[in-house]
């Protein structure tokens, strides 16, 4: 039996407490426990980043980067998760959503929720260290190569990731 | 894809009433409302221009905001009215093969892991359960004492009382295989083929068609062809004929679609009613299965089969006919009144999930000085694994798509599909084309090499006519197009410029090649069936239901705007896998064997062919298009227009329904007066009228579509439907009877699929000497697929075939036995797919050809993927001057090439 142990996490915006197995994952966490299916899980070792959401520690600004199928929920403990349940804010849709649905950029979608949470990191990394406007395709990859589609090719998920990414003012010069 | 399903092979095991089986879209009211969730319609806008796409796909809000859409997502606590205890189970598969299975520890095994109950296969027997061939091994988990005969052959389902007991397991779990065990080696029995064909056409000097083996002789031997076959191999010896040969092979991939198997069962004891909630591509035979496998058991009496259809998170083939959903069902009879819930890991789907067939192809072509093509002969051998899942349809189908779209007034083709003891082998993306098109597409090139032609001018001299004879005994319906996509990239810069590309691109590190291949492939089985229903609301939105689901193939978003073309707006919602909504049809499908048996069957006024036909991406253009057209036309002739007379007070002549007295637009019907009457106030007044609210349609396409005519009022309608059901006013549905019906041949069911899409594909590639990888570096793609009902959906299909296609060529690989998935543990560490750096993907264009005046959409999911592995190993030919002809391409046989 795994010991267990008491966390406290703040899962888009709303706090989350709870007494888990040591071993529980992120993933598990949000899916069997919270109830947030969103985020999706296609490997679950942490290889096809389809899980991918953003934490920070309660009161610092920018996010990192997290593995929710590999991650134990309890690294989370006193931090804020972000994941793609929260982009929506108010019924509107986030400019990356609405620039995935704009170009077309899915197609079984199960890998989006991994795409848009890990395009919102890149963006949020653009928006503290803006590159050359000449350096966005290498920036993509180096942020998001690593992500894997089955369905598309990923060129229309990078055509609309590069046009928030030029369009939003402070992100490229 | 298949022109037979599964029911073919129970029709006669199991009965399977109207009621017995329920398949239906899950919807909003089955699910308990969430907090937050964004209505799928509030983003779904349309363009008011004629002729306007949509701004984005149907389904895409609930996609980018992460709500419940795919089948692993639900829990029962989701679902209303579903058990609120949720079991969860895991399923054991054998990782050895042809030793005697001793059975299992059982209390050691369930105390191990805090597991509640397992099922092995001496249980499934002492309840009597029993599965049909070809798809299911009859003996469904294997019996202790007796071998598992492949890999990944299921054992036993292991249940765990709650979620929370399985969490607790899940690090101990991929040690249970320490809890059985396997004795003496024993000799694998003896299996036959799982199909083969023979496909045959000679024609003589002056032209003249001397037979097409399938055609004179359906059901003939092989003793019939050998006259031929001898007159086949004079000629070739007689001849001054360049002749060319090759051994070709192909390995199994995984789909590796994205989302596992993954689903809900309940068995509710008081109805009677088995409940799954899960994606698949084949909600009706996965139904079918399951009333079969249980039909003589001592379980409880299955009275009927609900599956609720969720979006599938890819498939690629990969859902069809597979056999998670039996796994769902003897959970859920088990132990009835509880929802179960089974979900793969990835270790899981790779060791049971439905691969590629591995092929070994030899191939021979001779063509004369001129390079005219005079002879193909292919032996196509199809590993099909384990089990019969439509491999025997893959080698037909491998065969029928053998030439190409060439004509060749010699060809030989063989095929053959064989058991073995790998992972199942099923209809994966290709459906057997890849391997055989793949073979052929490296032989014209070295044949182009060899007489000094031009790869894409020897491809345009040997073309089909636009309405030749296809090997299979097929007459084109409509071009293949394959001259326009040819001409097209035979001007692109990357072609043109290949040379002096080649010169400047290669260094003493790097070589630098560019490579062609065409693909001309079939869409659709021929012997296609489609359901469409289309209701009008009373306020004035539209309801779309179709058979089909979407796999991310774009069909929930193509098929709404289809609707357009008849009525001038979209449908306003798409229920997808809503097979029973047609139940009201009260359709009774049953295959005929021959031409005699069809005309007596076709008497019963409510007699069809098949059904529904399982979801193919390749169906959805083309086929599922024209249900929607013709449940438009109805909907229009007897619901709207009676509306429109009734508003604008028509009479006389003027009464009488003739569509170019009016158009159509958002606005509503356009009288050809300037009036107009919106949609709100047109169907308000159909159901004032009693006029027709709703239509339902069953459409059969064999070489061409069937035609009925049923008395609607006092009309006596006549289109290219075979069924046909209405509602008038609130009434419910009912059927039409058929008044008669002018339906294919049956000699047609032999002779395959008529239309065909082409794809042109040019590939340039860098290769690292010192390590012999081929990296993709551009790409030029030309497809002809009529007009794109969504251009962006079809560039997605090209874009994602195109990294698939790499992925085959380069990167994936399933080891059949020993140390492959189907021994367990095989994840995405040891199985690679292409990422976007392996794409090209701020180079590689795709571009879609002109379609010419009244030409229809034509379905392509297949043809996108089939020349990628050929283009690639011709651009490695061009870089090195050595020709590879085993997939994948292997840095390290490379690298020894150069050296």
């Amino acid at each position: 039996m795994n010991p267990k142990q008491e966390i406290s996490i703040v899962i888009n915006g709303r706090t989350a407490k709870a007494c888990v197995p040591t071993n529980l994952s992120l993933a598990e966490f949000l899916h069997e426990k919270i109830g947030l299916t969103g985020t999706k899980v296609t490997c679950a070792m942490g290889i096809c980043k389809a899980c991918t959401v953003a934490a920070r520690p309660v009161g610092v600004s920018s996010y990192y980067r997290v593995q929710a199928c590999i991650t134990p929920v309890i690294a989370l403990n006193g931090q804020e998760v972000l994941t793609v349940e929260g982009l929506a804010q108010d019924g509107l849709l986030a400019p990356l959503q609405h620039a995935f649905l704009k170009h077309f950029s899915f197609q079984c979608g199960y890998c989006t929720p991994g795409f848009l949470m890990g395009a919102t990191l890149f963006i949020e990394q653009l928006k503290s260290q803006p590159i050359p406007k000449a350096d966005i395709e290498i920036a993509m990859i180096e942020s998001l190569g690593d992500h894997i589609c089955r369905c598309t090719g990923y060129a229309k998920y990078y055509e609309a990731i590069k046009e928030v990414a030029l369009t939003t003012p402070g992100l490229t010069y | 894809m298949k022109s037979v399903s599964r029911r073919d092979f129970l029709k006669t095991s199991v009965y399977v009433g109207s009621g017995a089986i329920l398949v239906r879209y899950l919807n909003g009211g089955d699910v308990n409302a969430e907090e937050g969730l964004v209505n799928e319609n509030d983003f779904w806008t349309v363009s008011a221009q004629p002729g306007a796409q949509f701004r984005q796909r149907y389904e895409g809000p609930q996609k980018v905001t992460g709500q419940k859409i795919y089948g692993i997502d639900y829990r029962a606590r989701d679902l209303v009215g579903w058990p609120e205890i949720e079991r969860r189970a895991i399923i054991l598969r054998s990782p050895s093969v042809d030793k005697t299975f001793l059975g299992f520890q059982k209390e050691l095994l369930l105390k191990s892991v805090g597991a509640s109950r397992i099922i092995t296969g001496d249980d499934l027997a002492v309840w009597g359960c029993k599965a049909s061939a070809p798809f299911l091994m009859p003996e469904f988990y294997v019996r202790s004492n007796s071998a598992p005969i492949y890999y990944g052959q299921p054992l036993a389902l292991v249940a765990f009382s709650s979620v929370d007991d399985f969490l607790a397991a899940k690090d101990q779990i991929p040690n249970l295989n320490t809890y059985f065990n396997f004795g003496n080696d024993v000799m694998p029995p003896d299996r036959a083929s799982y199909g083969r064909t023979r496909l045959l056409r000679y024609v003589n000097q002056n032209g003249q068609e001397e037979t097409t083996f399938f055609k004179d002789h359906p059901s003939a031997g092989e003793s019939k062809s050998s006259s031929y076959i001898k007159k086949i191999e004079q000629d070739l010896d007689e001849s001054k004929w360049h002749v060319l040969n090759g051994h070709y092979a192909t390995q199994s991939v995984d789909p590796m679609f994205m989302e596992p198997e993954g689903g809900l069962s309940w068995y509710d004891t008081q109805s009677g009613t088995l409940t799954l909630t899960l994606s698949t591509q084949s909600p009706h035979g996965d139904a079918i299965a399951i009333l079969d496998f249980f039909k003589d058991a001592t379980t409880p009496r299955i009275k009927s089969v609900i599956v609720n259809c969720c979006y599938p998170g890819g498939g690629f083939g990969g859902r069809d006919t597979s056999d998670f959903p039996l796994h769902l069902a003897i959970a859920a009879l088990a132990e009835p009144d509880v929802s179960h819930r089974i979900v793969h890991t990835r270790e899981d789907q790779f060791q049971a999930g439905l691969k590629r067939h591995v092929s070994n192809i030899d191939l021979t072509l001779a063509l004369d000085a001129r390079g005219k093509f005079q002879m193909i002969h292919s032996d196509i051998k199809l590993n099909g694994g384990g089990q019969n899942n439509y491999s025997f349809a893959i080698q037909r189908v491998s065969a029928r798509n053998a030439d190409n779209g060439y004509d060749f007034p010699r060809s030989w083709v063989d095929s053959i599909a064989y058991p073995s003891s790998a992972i199942p082998a099923g209809s994966m993306r290709g459906f057997g084309s890849l391997q055989s098109q793949f073979a052929l597409e490296c032989l014209v090139d070295e044949a182009a090499t060899k007489l000094d032609i031009d790869p894409i001018t020897l491809r345009e001299r040997n073309l089909i006519s636009a309405n030749g004879d296809l090997l299979s005994g097929a007459r084109l319906a409509v071009p293949t197009g394959a001259n326009k996509v040819l001409a097209a990239a035979k001007a692109s810069a990357l072609w043109v410029e290949r040379n002096r590309l080649k010169s400047k691109k290669t260094s003493a590190s790097t070589l630098y090649g560019t490579g062609f291949a065409l693909s001309v492939k079939a869409f659709g089985a021929s012997g296609d069936a489609v359901l469409t229903g289309l209701m009008l609301g009373k306020d004035g939105t539209l309801t779309l239901s179709v058979n089909g689901v979407d796999m991310g193939n774009g069909c929930a978003t193509t098929l709404p705007l289809v609707l357009a073309e008849v009525l001038g707006r979209p449908a306003d919602r798409v229920r997808m896998g809503a097979i029973s909504d047609f139940n009201s049809m009260e359709l009774e499908d049953r295959r005929a064997s021959t031409e005699a048996e069809q005309i007596a069957f076709s008497k019963n006024p409510y007699w069809v062919d098949t059904l529904a036909t399982s979801q193919a991406a390749s169906l959805s253009a083309y086929h599922y298009r024209h249900g929607v057209l013709e449940a438009g036309k109805v909907l229009l002739e007897f619901g709207i227009w009676p509306a429109a007379v009734f508003l604008l007070s028509l009479q006389g002549s003027d009464s009488i329904f003739d569509n170019r007295k009016f158009t159509l637009d958002q606005r509503g019907l356009i009288y050809k007066d300037g009036r107009i009457v919106p949609f709100e106030r047109l169907s308000q007044a159909a159901y004032q009228l009693g006029a027709v609210t709703g239509t339902q349609i069953h459409g059969f396409y064999r070489e061409h579509w069937a035609q009925a005519e049923f008395s609607i009022g006092n009309s006596l309608y006549r289109s290219e439907i075979d069924a046909l059901a209405l509602r008038y006013g609130e009434n419910r549905f009912s059927a039409i009877p058929r008044k008669s019906l002018d339906f294919p041949e049956w000699s047609t069911t032999l002779s395959g699929a008529n239309r065909l899409a082409s794809y042109a594909l040019i590939i340039a590639v860098e290769i690292d000497k010192a390590t012999g990888n081929v990296l993709v570096v551009d790409a030029e793609g030309y497809l002809d697929c009529g007009p794109p009902i969504q251009a962006q959906i079809v560039e997605g299909q090209m874009e994602g075939a195109f990294a698939m296609g790499i992925g085959q060529a380069l990167i994936e690989d399933i080891p059949l036995a020993e140390g492959g998935p189907g021994q367990g543990g095989w994840n995405l560490h040891l199985y690679h797919v292409p990422l976007a750096r392996h794409c090209a993907n701020s180079r590689a264009r795709f571009h879609i050809v002109q379609a010419g005046e009244g030409e229809e959409p034509k379905g392509m999911a297949e043809v996108v993927l089939n020349p990628v592995p050929a283009a690639i190993v011709n651009a490695v030919a061009d870089a090195t001057s050595v020709r590879f002809k085993s997939l994948p391409l292997r840095a390290q046989d490379i690298k020894g090439a150069l050296s």
